[in-house]
């Protein structure tokens, strides 16, 4: 039996997280969402030997405290997670940004979209690692 | 009578040689023994051995020699002495026989006495034959009977007084020579009769006639007038016991003739006699014009350089060689308060130059007199009046024989303070004015850095919420579209379009304040390249309003390839945006190559730039031509977004572009006749 899927979601906003999980149930019913407020509790939680690692990271990038680069950069520091792709989930729509973080080891840079149904189709594409598709949406 | 029992003892008295007489055993000679002699033998021999007038005698037929003690030096040393007393006399006078004979027999045989002056009659004596002069007599001497039986001679040597006059002679002609040779006219006044005599050469100087002597009187005649007075006064002088005779002057004579000046120097010596009257006035006189005018010319340049030094404000001096001054002029004295010993003690100027500088400008000093390159130095120099340390520029020159040594040194120092002090207040403010300028553009680096990261920071903020605000609108629709009154709807869809203009409003900030930031880097464009994918870009709204785009070949430039899309996208958002319903909308792109003079119009545009123009033109809207700069300004709207949309930002951003790339953007506007937008880019960015 092929084993549900794990997303972490990394994100300040209580409205992004809940329009994320709602989203990602509709692609899929059985996906495990887990969430972190910040960059600290993300990285916390990842560090702790008791959980199972997430399949996908979607790390928004303006949190307060510990920002998503920072936090981007302990996990590719970290041999046990590095490994683990990184969607950078985020409201700025700029392409310096983009490209330094993907030099960083992000394996994908997302706007978030204002109308809801986009969510859906992201979270699908990402899940069957269809970059391209996403990609397209920045 | 009673015999004689030393015959000759008589000569008793007669010095060495009366000793020598008497001693002489006389047996051996021709003449015998004195007991046989005659009485006026002896008698002559008395007169003549006791006499201290030199005398000799020859006696008899062998005409034996006697000779006294006067007579004896004459004989010198290593000589005939005292060997020819009593010798024949050819036997004792060989090498003058020949001469002497004759004399002799003359008086014999009856002659006259003679008398000679002054004879050269050389001598054996002093080891050698001897040129002497003598001057004599012979006379007769008679025996008892009467006749003459020997000759006696008196005789004084002359050779001295014979070679003194030959001497006087000798120099005499020497001083002749050298007076010629020097070219010197001599005078001689007899001030008894005041008669001149003069050689030949100062006659013709003086155009008197050659063979006379001269009156004194006339001689100062030739005298110049403004010298005569002098002359006499000086002549007077030399005359009296009192002034030692001495004469020495010098005045200008002029030719009675010709009128010709000539300069001379007299100098002489007055003679005086022991009642201290003076006989004799003699000496030269010498023609001196030449030197006279060169050293008037050299007196006259000297002055000139004086008149010249002392006129000009600079600090002037000459220095020796090898450094010592020897002028300064009087602005050198009045700036140093020095005098003038303590300027010939100081000469490397050690109480003036300001410490600091003492070193070095004497080093270069140095140099300079080693290497005779010319010196330069700027230094501080004590002024006296006031104790203050002004600037000079120190200045010299090295003035060379024809030989090339280094004869002099002429220098300046040139009070330069306040030039240096404005320079350096010059200065002061330049580096002021620059240090603002670097401090206010520090500031509007940081101005700029907050601006951007205010719009950034801003847009970003504002972003957030203005998404979740079409987020749940668009939620709200789609969860209740059934439940929503239709007049809800109309409102929901403002807040659509509201939140939506509201987005675009902040990208558009973000944008712009983007776009000062040069991080990209010109590279060579093809405009057509870029303006091909705008183009496709609002191909779906071109379609739908039905717009006629014309456009020619563009060039290719260097530019930042992001921005001429923006650029390109913007203007021609705008020429669709603006379109009038009723008319079929045209866009027409072209573009040409400014000519130079063109270029010239633009006084912003580097003419050795080339550039090319790009003319947007629309048959739209239009805008009255007072607005067509405020068109480009940020903000600033001439039509209202009921009918258009658009945030105030594209034109700005668009002249932001064209000023990026040191270009120049303006509009042509005619309201309802449309626009058209100029730019001009340069080909070239210059380095």
């Amino acid at each position: 039996m092929t084993e549900n899927i794990v997303l972490l979601i990394v994100d300040d906003d209580e409205d992004d997280r809940q329009l994320f999980i709602e989203s990602a149930r509709e692609v899929d019913k059985d996906i495990i969402c887990v969430t972190a407020n910040d960059g600290q509790e993300a990285l916390q939680m990842l560090k702790s030997k008791e959980n199972k690692l997430p399949d996908y990271i979607f790390l928004d990038l303006r949190m307060p405290r510990f920002s998503g680069k920072k936090c981007l950069e302990e996990i590719k520091k970290d041999t046990r997670l590095l490994h683990i792709p990184v969607i950078i989930y985020t409201t700025s729509r700029e392409v310096e940004d983009a490209a330094e973080l993907k030099k960083m080891g992000a394996a994908h840079f997302i706007s978030k979209p204002v109308n809801p149904d986009e969510i859906y189709y992201l979270i699908a594409a990402v899940i069957e690692e269809k970059w391209d598709q996403g990609f397209k949406n920045v | 009578m009673k015999p004689v029992t030393n015959p000759i003892q008589f000569i008793r008295g007669g010095g060495e040689m009366g000793d020598l007489t008497s001693n002489k055993d006389w047996s051996k000679t021709p003449i015998g023994n004195p007991e046989k002699w005659s009485q006026s033998l002896h008698t002559s021999l008395s007169i003549i051995l006791h006499s201290k007038f030199p005398m000799f005698l020859f006696w008899g037929p062998e005409l034996i020699c006697f000779y006294n003690d006067a007579y004896r030096p004459s004989l010198g040393q290593n000589g005939k002495h005292p060997s020819i007393l009593g010798m024949r006399g050819e036997e004792a006078w060989p090498e003058i026989w020949h001469i002497i004979k004759p004399l002799i027999d003359k008086i014999l045989t009856g002659g006259e006495a003679t008398w000679s002056e002054d004879q050269l009659i050389p001598i054996y004596r002093n080891g050698k034959i001897e040129d002497v002069y003598w001057t004599f007599s012979y006379s007769p001497l008679p025996d008892e009977s009467g006749k003459p039986a020997g000759v006696f001679v008196t005789c004084s040597e002359t050779t001295e007084k014979v070679n003194n006059i030959k001497l006087l002679e000798e120099s005499n002609n020497q001083l002749q020579f050298a007076i010629e040779a020097a070219e010197l006219g001599t005078w001689d006044l007899d001030p008894l009769t005041n008669k001149l005599k003069g050689n030949d050469r100062l006659k013709e100087w003086a155009g008197l006639p050659l063979k006379e002597d001269i009156e004194l009187s006339l001689a100062l005649t030739i005298v110049a007038e403004k010298d005569r007075p002098r002359v006499v006064k000086a002549i007077q002088h030399s005359l009296q016991y009192s002034s030692g005779g001495n004469y020495d002057i010098e005045y200008t004579i002029v030719h009675p003739f010709t009128g010709k000046d000539r300069i001379v120097r007299a100098k002489g010596k007055a003679w005086f006699n022991e009642e201290e009257i003076c006989y004799r006035f003699n000496g030269t006189l010498q023609d001196i014009t030449a030197q006279a005018i060169a050293h008037k010319k050299v007196e006259e340049n000297e002055k000139l350089f004086r008149t010249m030094a002392e006129t000009i404000p600079e600090i002037a001096w000459v220095a020796s060689p090898d450094g010592p001054y020897s002028f300064y002029n009087k602005r050198f004295y009045e700036y140093t308060g020095m005098s003038i010993e303590q300027s010939k003690k100081d000469w490397k100027w050690k109480s003036i130059v300001h410490p600091d500088m003492f070193e070095m400008r004497n080093k270069t000093w140095e140099r300079c007199l080693q290497t005779g390159e010319d010196f330069y130095f700027e230094s501080l120099l004590k002024r006296n009046i006031d104790q203050t340390y002004r600037w000079h520029i120190s200045q010299a020159a090295a003035v060379q024989n024809e030989k090339g040594e280094i004869i002099l040194w002429v220098g300046t120092s040139t009070d330069i303070h306040e030039q240096k002090l404005f320079l350096q207040e010059l200065e002061r403010q330049v580096q002021e004015r620059t240090k603002a300028l670097i401090e206010s553009n520090i500031h509007l680096q940081h101005s700029n850095e907050n601006l951007r990261q205010f719009a950034s920071i801003a847009s970003h903020d504002l972003q957030e919420p203005l998404r979740k605000i079409q987020t749940f609108t668009i939620l709200l629709e789609q969860r209740y579209k059934n439940d929503i009154p239709a007049e809800a709807k109309v409102l929901i869809e403002k807040i659509k379009s509201s939140s939506k203009r509201m987005s675009v409003l902040i990208r558009d900030v973000l944008n712009f304040s983007r776009i000062t930031q040069s991080e990209h880097a010109f590279i060579n464009t093809d405009l057509n390249e870029i303006l091909n994918n705008v183009l496709k870009d609002f191909e779906v709204l071109i379609q739908e309003k039905k717009v006629i785009i014309s456009k020619g070949n563009l060039p290719a430039v260097e530019a930042i390839a992001v921005q001429i899309n923006q650029l390109l996208y913007n203007l021609l958002s705008n020429s669709i945006k603006f379109f009038n319903n009723n008319i079929q909308p045209i866009i027409t792109i072209t573009s040409k190559k400014l000519l130079s003079k063109e270029v010239k119009k633009y006084p912003d545009l580097d003419p050795s730039l080339s550039y090319y123009e790009i003319i947007f033109e629309d048959n739209g809207i239009g805008f009255d031509q007072q607005f067509a700069e405020d068109i480009f300004l940020i903000f600033h709207r001439l039509n209202d977004h009921q009918q258009y949309s658009g945030t105030g930002i594209g034109l700005a951003l668009c002249k932001r572009i064209v000023d990026n790339h040191h270009g120049r953007i303006f509009a042509v506007g005619k309201e309802n006749k449309g626009a058209t937008f100029h730019i001009i880019l340069p080909v070239k960015q210059s380095k």
